[in-house]
């Protein structure tokens, strides 16, 4: 609160702390004057993800509403690029609705390859300036951040920060996060959920030519279906509890419904696209489809520079933060 | 009561504390007939728990007697202990008022010979040290009370299942049957003199007060210090009776905080100053030092500050105390703050941790009703009470002693006025 009163901008950008907190809002519930520091630091993490954006106007460009379309035109004159190439934009594919033959896998995944590895330096890249920056502002004592790999990333797997927050004590004030843990946890582990199912039928494909799309008892169409499921539930909690707490849980922002928003959009889009097809209904699935596609797009390449960026940066203070010690 | 009051004269003075008892010696010093409510079995309210006085450093029981020899040798004076005001009706001039008082269960014949504590079976945390230490149910509130007499505590006393201080008691001052009474009296003008109470530190749940023995507050600190409080006298830590070598003063504890009382309470800073100077008094190497947002030493307390200050184990740092962390073992206290001034986050370990908890109105949730306006933090709004009702010291807002004893005088001017005007009617 203190540096960023002085103006003192890139001590406050390069500590840790920034991204350690969890936003339990206790600070807010106990400040005197009802400043509302939960939400400061919520607003410098905003910050400061536009901040080691690289490049610079990505992050940029995520925070303000008014690029939003032209960070949709993106991968939607991609994929349709692609199908004019297909000739399915004026003729969708006859028969049963198989999805590979609107949009063969192999596109799709050259595609997110290609975007994916030039959004995974990115991210890399404003990781590493974070580190940086807190390396100078903070002092290293020399240990590299490998020792401290494998304790934080069991710490984040178990949210034990999370759970922290939830036993801190409340005072007279309510601070409307206790839903945290458990909506975060089963969000997390559903998204994870999400990307194994992914991961599988990918090398199910390649490895083993088991063609999608695949029958629903399989193991791993029901590990999707569920882990969908928790994604869905908990982003329902996460947007009510933003509304119903407006005010007193500190105020919500663009980045913070945007986030949301996409997560949710994808995961229905992706709900929608099996119902469709399970529906027999074309004219339906293959837009729906082509939407969905879009949103995990907009979801997974813009990881550096949206509110998803937290995955970085976070990891990327805890690992600081415990290699210090 | 006595015919010969002539009620229209009369005044009440609800509270007797250093503010109330100002306002009816000075009133009755004029010529005028006036009655002290005090809901203590004793007077002098919060003055008589305090060690020494800021900025003077002199012992506040010095000024509370010559107050006490006032009202004995003015018969114009009377007070009533362990009573309470229930409604106060009327106009200038012509008030009637009901007063309910709780029985003491001891007469004007105790010499406070002791002899009833003596045989007394049953004991009941002692209140006057805000907990430290018990009494027996038969007790003294203090050393030095007026009325000097003792006192039943009804909801610890078996009362007549039980009577051995009855028997003990050679000068038959012990009535277990006494019973409440009501009665009214007639006055002419009210002055609400009620003063304050310590803000609940336990609300205050991140300061740890309450489950760690060594966070106490400002006026436990008084208690520790003074000759007749729980410990003589000494600065002891409450966890194991070892002497103090560390202290931290935590201002503003529970005070200009949206979550507690909103207001400064004016005094806080100048306590802790002067409770550092206990510490200091009796130990030449101990260590005190003084957390605040802002320190505020108005006036010429200035100079007070100035002088505490310059002791170099003495030191104060501007910050919020967020959290205390207790050592399990040790009991010693982790005080972490915010140092606003050096930017960066401290701790500080030490043996004790005093919370300077404001003043709270004692008018808080009281039903006094008509004719009296209280403000949100319900101290007196006395321009919007009724005609005749006046407030004084820290029934109108948090003051020092200097301050109620001012307003004490001024509240008994414009009681006289009320009358006088009233008169001439």
């Amino acid at each position: 609160m203190v540096w960023v009163q002085w103006g003192l901008k890139e001590r406050a950008l390069g500590n840790s702390s920034i991204w350690l907190c969890h936003q339990c809002a206790t600070c807010t519930a106990y400040c005197p004057r009802d400043a509302k520091p939960a939400s400061l630091m919520a607003a410098l993490r905003d910050y400061s993800i536009s901040h080691y954006a690289v490049p610079g106007f990505l992050g940029q460009a995520l925070g303000d509403p008014k690029y939003l379309p032209l960070l949709f035109a993106l991968p939607t004159l991609i994929f349709l690029a692609v199908l004019a190439w297909l000739g399915h934009l004026t003729a969708l594919p006859e028969g049963r609705i198989v999805y590979s033959r609107f949009l063969p896998i192999l596109y799709i995944e050259a595609i997110f390859v290609a975007a994916m590895t030039l959004s995974g330096l990115a991210a890399l890249g404003g990781g590493v300036r974070y580190w940086q920056a807190m390396s100078r502002q903070m002092g290293r004592n020399g240990h590299g951040p490998g020792q401290a790999l494998v304790p934080t990333l069991l710490a984040i797997l178990r949210h034990r920060k999370f759970r922290e927050c939830e036993a801190h004590p409340v005072g007279i004030r309510e601070t409307y996060k206790r839903h945290l843990h458990t909506t975060h946890l089963a969000v997390f582990y559903g998204f994870l959920g999400l990307v194994v199912t992914t991961t599988s039928v990918g090398i199910g494909i390649y490895a083993f030519g088991y063609l999608t799309p695949w029958p629903l008892w399989h193991p791993v169409k029901i590990l999707g279906n569920v882990s969908g499921l928790a994604v869905i539930g908990a982003l329902v909690v996460f947007g009510y509890r933003r509304i119903a707490d407006k005010e007193q849980a500190g105020k919500s922002t663009y980045s913070d419904w945007l986030f949301l928003d996409i997560l949710l959009l994808t995961t229905l889009t992706g709900f929608l696209s099996e119902l469709f097809r399970l529906a027999d209904l074309p004219g339906l699935a293959y837009p729906i489809y082509f939407i969905h596609l879009d949103f995990v797009f907009f979801l997974l390449v813009y990881i550096p520079y949206s509110k998803f960026a937290h995955v970085v940066y976070r990891t990327a203070a805890m690992l600081h933060a415990a290699s210090e010690t | 009561m006595p015919s010969s009051v002539e009620s229209h004269r009369g005044i009440l003075v609800v509270g007797g504390g250093i503010a109330g008892i100002t306002t009816a010696v000075e009133a009755a010093e004029a010529g005028y007939e006036v009655y002290i409510v005090e809901k203590n079995p004793y007077l002098g309210g919060r003055v008589a728990q305090l060690y020494k006085y800021f900025p003077k450093l002199c012992p506040p029981y010095c000024g509370l007697e010559i107050n006490f020899q006032r009202i004995k040798k003015e018969p114009r004076v009377r007070f009533f202990t362990l009573a309470e005001v229930d409604k106060i009706e009327g106009r200038p001039g012509n008030f009637d008022v009901t007063i309910t008082q709780r029985p003491r269960y001891v007469n004007d014949r105790c010499t406070a010979c002791n002899a009833c504590v003596a045989v007394c079976p049953v004991d009941r945390p002692n209140e006057f040290n805000f907990g430290m230490g018990t009494t027996k149910a038969i007790y003294l509130p203090h050393e030095m009370a007026f009325p000097m007499k003792y006192v039943i505590d009804d909801r610890a006393c078996r009362l007549t299942e039980c009577a051995k201080c009855v028997e003990a008691c050679q000068y038959n001052a012990i009535d277990l049957t006494m019973q409440p009474r009501t009665f009214s009296l007639k006055v002419g003008a009210v002055v609400l003199a009620t003063g304050w109470k310590p803000y609940d530190a336990a609300r205050i749940d991140n300061l740890g007060f309450g489950k760690y023995p060594n966070v106490i507050t400002n006026v436990m600190m008084e208690r520790l210090a003074a000759p007749n409080g729980p410990t003589k006298g000494k600065i002891l830590r409450p966890s194991d009776g070892k002497p103090v070598e560390s202290a931290v003063f935590i201002q503003c504890a529970g005070s200009r905080d949206v979550n507690h009382l909103g207001y400064c309470s004016s005094i806080c800073c100048l306590a802790s100053l002067k409770e550092a100077t206990y510490l200091r008094d009796q130990n030449p190497s101990a260590k005190a030092y003084v957390f605040y947002i802002d320190l505020r030493t108005p006036g010429t307390y200035e100079y007070f500050s100035q002088k505490v200050l310059s002791d170099q184990n003495v030191s104060i740092m501007k910050g919020k105390v967020a959290k205390i962390v207790e050592d399990p073992q040790t009991k010693q206290l982790t005080v972490e703050a915010e140092d606003i001034l050096g930017a960066e986050k401290t701790t500080l370990t030490v043996d004790l941790v005093v919370l300077a908890t404001g003043m709270a109105s004692s008018l808080e949730g009281s039903k006094l009703g008509a004719g009296v306006t209280l403000d949100k933090d319900s101290f007196v709004v006395a321009d919007a009470s009724g005609e005749g009702i006046f407030a004084a010291g820290c029934a109108r807002s948090p003051v020092d002693v200097a301050t109620a004893t001012q307003e004490g005088t001024a509240a008994a001017l414009r009681a006289i006025e009320t009358i006088q005007i009233a008169a001439r009617r």
